[in-house]
C-alpha cells in the first residue's frame, strides 16, 4: 500500500537541455539557480511524471527549440520498485504523449506498458499504484492534508498583500468584464444587424413577388442583369410629367397676357401723370392755407371773446368746438381727395408698358416651344426603354409607383443579405434571429456595464490598518499550524516582505496565463506518494533560516521538503574600475561573445550560455520595443531562459541596457535597439 | 469586506433590490473564477457565460 516517489529524471523540460534527475531523500532540500534555470519546471515534471496531464500544458513544458522530452518517475510501491516512462512531442511528425510502464522483478525489469497513448495508458497508471480517480489534491488524506490546504490557503493570503492589489483579483477582474462587455456589447449589434438582414431578405421577398407580378407572364428576364430598370422608368415619365405641368402652367400665363394687351389696345387710354401731380400739390397748398386760417381765426375769436370771458364762458367753449369740428371735416375732405389722387397716381405707377407685357408673352411662347420638344425627347426615351418588355406598360409602373422604390435593389442585393444573414447567425451561434437573444444580450450588456463600475470602484490598494491586520491573521494562523505539528517555531510572515512583492500587474496578462503569474512568498505543490514531498516555489519570501526551520519542521524525518530559490543573476556583478576602464572596456573584458554556425554563444565569468541566432534575434526585437524591463517579463514574452541570458549578455556588454536594481534583474534601456546590426556585428571568434 | 463593499457600491448606483443580489453573486463568482487558474481569454469566456446566464434567468 504505501508508496513513494525515489527519483524523477527527466530531459529537455523548461530551461533544462539534457537529462537531469531528482532524487528525493527525506529532509530539506533545495533547487537553486539563476532565473529560468529549470527549478519550477523540474516541480511541474514531478507531477507530470505520474499524473500525466493535460496536453496543452505538457506541450508548454518542452525546452523551446526542442521537439521532444521526456520523464521518467521511479516510485517505490509495497517494496516493488515501478518504472513510468513518458516521451512527449512531435514523434513521427506527429504531437503524441507516450507512456511506458515497468516492474522490478527478481532484479529484472518487467514490461507492461511499451509506448502506448497516455489517454488510455494512464488510468492503468494510477491504477498500478492504486490511486485510481483520484485528483493529485485529493491523495493527501493524511493529517498533511489540512496542512496543504492551509498552506495553499496562506500564500493565497500572502499572494493578496502585494501593495497593489488586495485584490489582485480585481485588477483581473476588471479586464476581464471589461474585454466581456465589449464582446456581449458586439453581440448586442451583430443581434441587431442579424436583425435588419432578416427584416431586409423579407423585404426583398415580397418586393420580388410584387416585381414579378407587376412584369407579368412572359415578360420576366431570366437573369438579374437584364431586369427592366423601372425606376429610370419611372423618373422618365414624371420628369416628363413635370414638363407637361410646366407647359400647361405657361400656357394659362400666356393667355393672361395675351387678354390684358388686347383690352389695353382697345380701352380708354390713362390720364396724364404729370397733370394728377400738379392737381395733388393744388390740393396739398389748399389744405396748408385753411389750416394755417384756422389757427388765425381761433386766435382772433380767443381774444375777442378773452374781454368778455365772465359772461361768455359756457358759450366760448361750444363756438370753439363747432369752429373745431367745422374745420376738421373740411382738412378730412381735403385728405379724402389727396388720397384718391394718390391712388390713381400709384395704380398708373404700377401699371406695366404695354411693350413689356408684349415681350413677356413673345418669350413664354418660345419656352413653350422648347418644353414641346423637351417632352417628346423623353417620351422618345421612355418609349425605348419599354420596348424591351412587351407586356410591361407605363400605367402599371405608375400603379405600383409605391413598390417600385428600392425593388430593384432589393433584387440585386438579395443574395448578399441572405450571405450576411447565414455569417451573423454562426458568428452568434443561433439558427435565426430571436427577440429573446436580443434581450438577453442587452440585459447581459447591462449587468457587465455595471459590474464594470462595481469592479472599478473596488479599492485597488488596501489600506495600511487592512494590511496590518491580514499579516497579523497570517502569523497566528502560520504558528497555529505549526503547533498542531508540535512546534513552537516562530516563523512570522515579514510586513516588509509582503510590501516588496513583485508588481504582477505590470505584466501583459495577456501574454500569461493567470496560472504563471509570479507568486509573492512561495507558491506550494506537492509531489506524491504516502509521504509527499512538499515544494515551496520561488521561496523569496522566506530566508534561508526560515527555510531550514520549516523544512526540518515539516519533513519531521520521513518527506523532502524542496524550497527553489533564485539565485542572483550574473548581471549583479560589481564593477571593479580601475583608473584607465571605461565601463564599456571592463564589460568586453569579462563577456566573450561568439557566433557559430547559426548559434550565439556568451561566456560570463564561467558560465556559457548558448542559442540560436535567430531566437536571439527575436528576443532583441522584443527589447527594443520597452523602455524598462525586468528579466521575468522576457520569459513572459516566452523567450526560452537561455536565449535570454545571451541576449541580456550582448545587451549589457555592449551598453544597450543597464541593471538598474542591486540583484540585477531589472533593466533600463539606454539607446536604440537594431537586431540585426547588433547580430552582423558579433564575429566569429571569441 | 469586499460583498460589503460590492453591495455599498450597488447602492450608490440605486440598482434594483432583486437585480443587486443577483448582480452581487455574480460579481462575486467572477472574483472567485479568477482564483482558479484560467487563461485570460478562457476567463472572458466564462464571464460572457455567466452575465448571458443570469441574464437569460432574468429576461
Amino acid at each position: 500500500m504505501p508508496w513513494k516517489t525515489l527519483e524523477v529524471t527527466f530531459s529537455n523540460i523548461g530551461g533544462i537541455r539534457g537529462p537531469h534527475s531528482l532524487r528525493f531523500t527525506q529532509g530539506t532540500r533545495y533547487l537553486t539557480g539563476p532565473s529560468w534555470a529549470g527549478k519550477t519546471s523540474s516541480i511541474k515534471a514531478v507531477r507530470a511524471g505520474i499524473f500525466g496531464g493535460d496536453p496543452k500544458d505538457l506541450k508548454s513544458l518542452i525546452t523551446k527549440g526542442e521537439d521532444q522530452a521526456s520523464i521518467i518517475t521511479m516510485v517505490e510501491k509495497d517494496g516493488e520498485q515501478i518504472k513510468i516512462e513518458r516521451k512527449i512531442g512531435k514523434i513521427k511528425r506527429k504531437w503524441s504523449h507516450l507512456v511506458s510502464l515497468s516492474r522490478l522483478v527478481n532484479g529484472k525489469w518487467k514490461t507492461e506498458l511499451t509506448d502506448k497513448e497516455s489517454s488510455s495508458a494512464d488510468p492503468q497508471i494510477l491504477k498500478a499504484l492504486d490511486i485510481a480517480g483520484k485528483a493529485p489534491e485529493s491523495l493527501f488524506k493524511d493529517p498533511l492534508d489540512p496542512l496543504y490546504v492551509e498552506l495553499a490557503g496562506l500564500a493565497n493570503y500572502i499572494r493578496s498583500l502585494s501593495p497593489h492589489i488586495s485584490l489582485e483579483v480585481v485588477g483581473d477582474c476588471k479586464k476581464a468584464v471589461s474585454k466581456s462587455s465589449g464582446l456581449v456589447e458586439q453581440r448586442v449589434h451583430s443581434l441587431k444587424d442579424l436583425q435588419s438582414q432578416e427584416k431586409a431578405l423579407e423585404d426583398a421577398n415580397h418586393l420580388i413577388s410584387e416585381y414579378e407580378k407587376l412584369l407579368g407572364e412572359g415578360g420576366i428576364p431570366t437573369s438579374v442583369k437584364e431586369l427592366p430598370d423601372l425606376e429610370s422608368m419611372l423618373s422618365l415619365h414624371e420628369e416628363m410629367q413635370g414638363k407637361e405641368k410646366t407647359k400647361a402652367q405657361l400656357n394659362q400665363d400666356t393667355n393672361k397676357l395675351l387678354s390684358e394687351i388686347q383690352a389695353r389696345e382697345s380701352g380708354v387710354p390713362l390720364p396724364k401723370l404729370e397733370e394728377l401731380n400738379k392737381r395733388h400739390e393744388e390740393l396739398v397748398k389748399d389744405k396748408e392755407e385753411i389750416a394755417k386760417s384756422q389757427q388765425i381765426e381761433t386766435e382772433r375769436v380767443k381774444e375777442e371773446f378773452e374781454a368778455k370771458i365772465k359772461e361768455l364762458e359756457n358759450s366760448c367753449e361750444s363756438q370753439i368746438e363747432k369752429l373745431e369740428a367745422e374745420f376738421t371735416q373740411k382738412i378730412e375732405a381735403k385728405q379724402k381727395e389727396i388720397s384718391e389722387v394718390e391712388g390713381k397716381i400709384e395704380a398708373q405707377k404700377a401699371t406695366r408698358p404695354l411693350d413689356d407685357i408684349k415681350a413677356e408673352k413673345t418669350s413664354k411662347e418660345t419656352e413653350i416651344k422648347t418644353l414641346k420638344k423637351q417632352i417628346g425627347e423623353t417620351g422618345a426615351k421612355l418609349k425605348d426603354k419599354l420596348k424591351k418588355y412587351p407586356t410591361l406598360t407605363i400605367e402599371k409602373i405608375v400603379d405600383s409607383k409605391e413598390r417600385v422604390s428600392g425593388l430593384r435593389s432589393a433584387v440585386q442585393t438579395e443574395d448578399e443579405t441572405e450571405r450576411r444573414r447565414q455569417e451573423l447567425c454562426v458568428e452568434l451561434g443561433i439558427d435565426k434571429y430571436s427577440e429573446k437573444e436580443l434581450k438577453v444580450a442587452q440585459k447581459a450588456t447591462d449587468w457587465l456595464s455595471t459590474l464594470k463600475d462595481v469592479f472599478s470602484e473596488l479599492p485597488a490598494e488596501l489600506d495600511v490598518a487592512e494590511r496590518k491586520r491580514m499579516v497579523g491573521l497570517i502569523n497566528t494562523r502560520l504558528k497555529s499550524l505549526l503547533k498542531t505539528l508540535g512546534s513552537d517555531l516562530d516563523v512570522n510572515v515579514d510586513e516588509e516582505y509582503a510590501m516588496e512583492a513583485r508588481k504582477v500587474e505590470e505584466l501583459d496578462l495577456e501574454d500569461l496565463s493567470l496560472g504563471e503569474r509570479g507568486v509573492v512568498g512561495a507558491s506550494i505543490d506537492m509531489s506524491l506518494g504516502d509521504q509527499p514531498t512538499i515544494f515551496f516555489d520561488d521561496a523569496v519570501m522566506l530566508d534561508k533560516a526560515r527555510c531550514n526551520e520549516i523544512g526540518k519542521e515539516l519533513s519531521r524525518n520521513v518527506r523532502p521538503v524542496v524550497f527553489t530559490w533564485r539565485e542572483s543573476t550574473p548581471f549583479n556583478q560589481t564593477f571593479v574600475l580601475k583608473p584607465e576602464h571605461t565601463i564599456k572596456d571592463y564589460l568586453k573584458t569579462i563577456v566573450g561573445i561568439s557566433k557559430e554556425d547559426k548559434t550565439v554563444k556568451v561566456t560570463w565569468e564561467g558560465n556559457t550560455f548558448e542559442a540560436p541566432e535567430n531566437e536571439v534575434k527575436t528576443c532583441l526585437s522584443i527589447v527594443s520595443k520597452l523602455t524598462e524591463f525586468r528579466d521575468e517579463d522576457l520569459l513572459a514574452h516566452g523567450v526560452n531562459p537561455n536565449t535570454g541570458m545571451v541576449s541580456l549578455g550582448i545587451l549589457v556588454s555592449k551598453t544597450f541596457v543597464e541593471a538598474v536594481s542591486d540583484d540585477g534583474r531589472h533593466f533600463k534601456v539606454l539607446k536604440k535597439i537594431d537586431p540585426t546590426a547588433i547580430l552582423s556585428s558579433i564575429s566569429g571568434k571569441k | 469586506m469586499i460583498q460589503q463593499a460590492i453591495e455599498n457600491i450597488l447602492d450608490r448606483y440605486s440598482v434594483d433590490p432583486s437585480d443587486k443580489e443577483r448582480l452581487t453573486e455574480l460579481a462575486l463568482k467572477i472574483l472567485t473564477l479568477t482564483k482558479e487558474d484560467h487563461s485570460p481569454s478562457e476567463l472572458r469566456d466564462l464571464v460572457i457565460e455567466l452575465a448571458l446566464e443570469n441574464a437569460r434567468s432574468n429576461v
